[in-house]
């Protein structure tokens, strides 16, 4: 692995910051900047992140500033899906915010006042998380997951009502306390590592990786119980993720989407990250990821099947695939982090799909409510197509994507032998399915509801429809060839230590 | 090469023979009705008869057209991954977890065809469907699971050599027992044809097929039928070991039939059981697949 | 190496009054001043803590700066005019005994566990467990405040005392080495306080109030 210096890393993160900042200066004076200098960020962002991929494939690490900014193969994976989502998401909001703001949103006086915030803060927040992708210091990246968490707590609160403003402040609040456990964490593990490494290099995470093996255990335990719940409270694991449904409900459409779509991955990225540097010593750490995951998977898919609100069941769906996630991280083998590697990228995927089409639904209907939709088949023909793909990827059917990845992480639990999650697992899929043919029905068939807007349903805008497109072709690609990921992934799970193999029997035996 | 030349003879033998299967228990069944009964080819003409017909559709749009040829079409590929009597043409890696989902994909496209149909029996016969899908598929679930277990393997194919090497065990005896009791569900035959419920939802989610339509999803209802048979003696009845590859297909054939007979046998004796009675008939069941799953990690 | 170990106990037990204090003060602003106080006696251990590792001085600047100007700004505008706090879960009284059982329960792990994480050297061994257990309490403290109040301002004070905790125990893990000064600067909470405040201003607004049991807009 032969590390270089590049600007690409450093690129990636700047240029969303200036677009924000230009944003921000400039927006107020015509109507379509703010637009294109969003635009242009997330392009921008966009290419630096292929930049940093290629490299990435190549096997070359691209440093900047120092060590600080480390790009090897899983950060560089993790970048280019947030910043692929990022871009589609500011595609997404340029017709769907302008408007849904007419109708009211922060308390500035003017409609391009209140998308001149948006969309600086929108910049900033996907600036933040690919931030968090890069950054080689343990602090530093608890920093950069609490400023992406303060870029997005106002754009929780964007519409400004009773609902919103609860949910922005419950999102501050509680991610806040947990980030704060996170900090705790991570300045114990620092504690160690400058022992032994001295001040400077005992804050960067590839330079950690080699002695936290011999941490006493006591710091070792403390330390992964404190990032658990820090980094898992961000990335909406149970029991900490109460804060999800209502933050991701309230929020605008594309930020819900860039929300349960990237955001949870950074944290579980962030989770990965400082959790797999006592991966191969102390394995009673992975098999507590892997209950846990167990856990939240079994909970969010539940709750889920209880909401009538299109978004909040969403919302629970998402915690529920973060449990897959977790679990093959905990199953902790060369496949089982393969695995979960991969459910992150075609969760962010089909979520992101479905955030946006239930987005266009709302657009389109002026109601959230499933009770209150029926009957959109024919009015809205694309979006019903892309929600029925998206619903079918994350139920976990073939041929499509979530059923490669589900079937990875199974196919890792049967390796280690722990058949009890695999059982649960695949059970929950059943009721997933369940959950997303009840939601498909409920929208788009039985009869139009008689609510005063069924005249005015219509077809989304263009710019709103090709982006779900794209996202409901990649699914189905991914899903009919998943050979085509395998390269990018399996660099990135040659980043991430894995579980030594005799203690995994040990799993096994429990 | 020879992988798609067994996938071929897998899928020709099923699509051909399940319709005869089918007729032989309307034979059955007629006999015990003390009448004549139809011939044996009887379903053979049914189907081509439909075939001719004219396809009247419902305004379901697209999902409507194409819901009843995805479902055969996934139960077609679900049987190139079962055993029958030998090694499963497509068998690889975590066969067994391919065939489940590759099942619940034919059962979401009876359920969306359904849904698309707009007809309230349709709605009635779907909303059943789910609910018998989500008590039913995890006894399937957990009778592989046990085999499993045992074997340490996720492929099908391995489940029957570990099988025909180990002989009779009790965690796969009482896993067999499960996966028959969950039979007569599975095939959608009384006293748990709920979803066709023929004489209170008229035919349930296919009322609205007809012609060629209504023709697949008759196929689709008798390859079913057999596969599951097929599934359940190759699995959990392999023995006696027959080594000759067309020899252990007719053997596996042999006994698949005389399981259907008396899937056949219970059909004509036994009234319908309410969605809610069944519901607590396979809750029992699934106690007895966790048994096996138990006994199987035990190590019995 | 000339620390004055009397100076930086006295300073840490004093934190765990203030602490208490601006959990338990009813009124608003008191609430505040307490905050204050707490936030001088920080700055002040920081500089107590500098003849060892000069680049804390920075720190004990910066902090000075956020924690004793900003943060009580930004608070004193927040409650401007609405001093008093609802009622909170849990009285004075139970939250004094909480606080005591805690900090002892604190003060015996790190004095027994202290060996196999704290790896200062041992003429720091000492204060490291000392300060880490007030860490540990004043961390506690945040997360009670935060839990059993009902003022979302109150709220806010809570989660300043959690960073609070979190520095201390920062500094006493590490205090011979220039990064922790650094690592300290970055983690200031400042501008989540400002977010929090200004949301909180726009419920008051919409809501009528700051009491959080009448956020119930949003159910399970």
């Amino acid at each position: 692995m032969n590390e270089m210096p590049s600007l690409l890393p450093a690129l990636v993160v700047l240029i969303p910051v200036a677009a924000g900042v230009l944003i921000l200066l400039l927006g107020r004076f015509t109507s379509w900047l703010k637009e294109a200098l969003a635009l242009a960020g997330s392009v921008g962002a966009l290419v630096c992140a292929i930049g940093v991929g290629k490299a990435a494939l190549k096997g070359e690490v691209l440093l900047s500033f120092g060590k600080q900014f480390y790009a090897d193969a899983l950060s560089a994976l993790l970048v280019v899906l947030v910043s692929f989502i990022g871009c589609l998401a500011t595609i997404y909001s340029l017709r769907y915010m302008r408007s849904t703001v007419h109708e009211g949103g922060l308390p500035h006086t003017t409609t391009e006042g209140r998308l001149t915030v948006f969309y600086a803060l929108l910049m900033w927040f996907v600036a933040t998380m690919l931030w968090a992708c890069v950054s080689n210091n343990i602090i530093m990246l608890y920093v950069a997951v609490e400023a992406s968490t303060i870029a997005s707590g106002l754009l929780v609160a964007f519409y400004w009502d009773k609902r919103a403003l609860e949910a922005g402040y419950k999102y501050l609040m509680l991610l806040t306390v947990g980030i704060t456990f996170a900090l705790f964490g991570c300045v114990l593990v620092y504690a160690a590592g400058a022992a032994v490494l001295g001040g400077s290099k005992g804050l960067l995470l590839s330079e950690l990786r080699s002695v936290a093996s011999g941490f006493p255990t006591t710091t070792v335990l403390l330390a992964s119980a404190f990032l658990i719940v820090g980094f898992g409270t961000k990335a909406g694991i149970a029991p900490f993720h109460p804060w999800l449904p209502d933050a991701h409900a309230e929020a605008p459409t594309p930020v819900s989407a860039l929300l349960s779509g990237v955001m949870l991955k950074v944290a579980i990225y962030a989770l990965v990250r400082t959790v797999t540097l006592f991966y191969p010593a102390f394995s009673p750490v992975a098999a507590f990821l892997l209950g846990l995951g167990v856990f939240t998977l079994i909970l969010g898919d539940l709750m889920a099947l209880a909401q009538d609100d299109l978004k909040r069941m969403l919302a629970y769906s998402s915690v529920s695939q973060m449990g897959y996630v977790l679990l093959g991280i905990g199953i902790g083998t060369q496949l089982g982090i393969y695995a979960g590697l991969f459910h992150i990228v075609n969760h962010a995927l089909a979520k992101g799909l479905l955030f946006f089409a239930a987005g266009a639904v709302i657009y389109s209907t002026g109601s959230r409510r499933l009770s209150q939709l029926g009957g959109l088949a024919k009015k809205m023909p694309i979006t019903s197509f892309c929600f029925f793909i998206g619903a079918l990827a994350i139920a976990g059917i073939p041929p499509l994507n979530g059923f490669q990845s589900k079937l990875a992480l199974f196919v890792a639990g049967a390796d280690v032998g722990v058949w009890w999650a695999v059982v649960l697992g695949i059970g929950t899929s059943l009721i997933t399915l369940v959950v997303v043919v009840k939601a498909a029905k409920t929208i788009f068939w039985g009869k139009l509801s008689e609510s005063a807007s069924a005249s005015t349903v219509r077809e989304a805008p263009a710019t709103v429809c090709i982006a779900m497109v794209i996202l409901a072709a990649l699914c189905l690609g991914i899903g009919i060839y998943p050979r085509a990921v395998y390269k990018p992934l399996d660099a990135a799970r040659r980043s991430v230590q894995t579980v030594v193999k005799t203690t995994a029997d040990t799993v096994a035996r429990r | 090469m020879a992988v798609v030349g067994r996938a071929i003879v897998s899928l020709v033998v099923v699509l051909l023979l399940a319709p005869l299967f089918d007729g032989v228990m309307r034979k059955l069944k007629a006999l015990i009705h003390s009448r004549q009964g139809p011939p044996f080819t009887q379903p053979y003409r049914d189907l081509m008869k439909l075939l001719a017909k004219e396809d009247l559709q419902a305004d379901g749009g697209l999902v409507f057209r194409v819901a009843p040829v995805v479902a055969l079409g996934a139960l077609l590929v679900a049987v190139m991954l079962i055993p029958i009597g030998t090694r499963p043409p497509l068998g690889n890696q975590g066969d067994a977890i391919v065939w489940i989902y590759v099942m619940s994909v034919a059962a979401v496209a009876v359920m969306l065809g359904a849904f698309a149909s707009g007809n309230p029996f349709a709605y009635a016969g779907a909303g059943r469907e789910m609910m018998m899908m989500l008590t039913v598929e995890p006894i399937v679930i957990l009778a592989l699971l046990a085999g499993m277990v045992k074997a340490k393997t996720l492929l099908l194919g391995g489940l029957v050599d570990w099988q025909l090497a180990n002989g009779i065990t009790t965690s796969m005896a009482v896993a067999g027992v499960a996966f028959f009791l969950a039979l007569q569900a599975n095939v959608g035959r009384l006293p748990f044809d709920i979803v066709e419920a023929e004489s209170e939802i008229v035919d349930g989610p296919f009322i609205e097929y007809s012609g060629p339509r209504l023709a697949l999803c008759k196929l689709g209802f008798y390859v079913r039928q057999l596969m599951f048979a097929l599934l359940f003696v190759s699995v959990f009845v392999p023995w006696p070991r027959v080594d000759i590859t067309a020899l252990a297909m007719l053997a596996a054939l042999v006994k698949a039939l005389v399981v259907l007979l008396v899937v056949g046998l219970i059909d004509c004796v036994m009234p319908r059981l309410r969605i809610d009675q069944s519901m607590t008939y396979m809750s029992r069941v699934l106690f007895v697949a966790l048994g096996a799953v138990a006994l199987a990690l035990i190590g019995v | 190496m000339e620390l004055n170990r009397d100076l930086i106990h006295t300073l840490s037990f004093l934190m765990i009054l203030t602490s208490f204090a601006a959990v338990e003060s009813r009124n608003l602003r008191h609430a505040t001043v307490a905050y204050i106080a707490q936030a001088l006696l920080i700055c002040g251990l920081l500089a107590a803590y500098s003849p060892a590792n000069e680049a804390l001085l920075w720190w004990a600047a910066t902090a000075l700066v956020t924690k004793a100007i900003l943060v009580p700004v930004l608070l004193w505008r927040a409650t401007a005019g609405a001093e008093q706090e609802t009622r909170p879960l849990i009285g004075f009284g139970v939250s004094a005994i909480i606080l005591i059982a805690v900090l002892a329960a604190m003060y015996r792990f790190t004095h027994t566990h202290a060996a196999v994480f704290i790896s200062a050297q041992s003429g720091l061994r000492e204060l490291a467990e000392t300060n880490l257990a007030v860490a540990f309490t004043i961390f506690a403290l945040g997360l009670y405040a935060i839990f059993t109040r009902r003022d979302a301002i109150k709220t806010v004070i809570g989660l300043c005392l959690l960073e609070n905790g979190v520095h201390l125990g920062l500094v006493s893990l590490a205090p011979t080495i220039k990064e922790t000064a650094l690592a300290g600067i970055a983690t200031e909470v400042v501008v989540t306080v400002y977010l929090l405040l200004y949301i909180i201003s726009g419920i008051r607004e919409k809501f009528g109030s700051t009491d959080t049991s009448q956020l119930s807009e949003l159910h399970w």
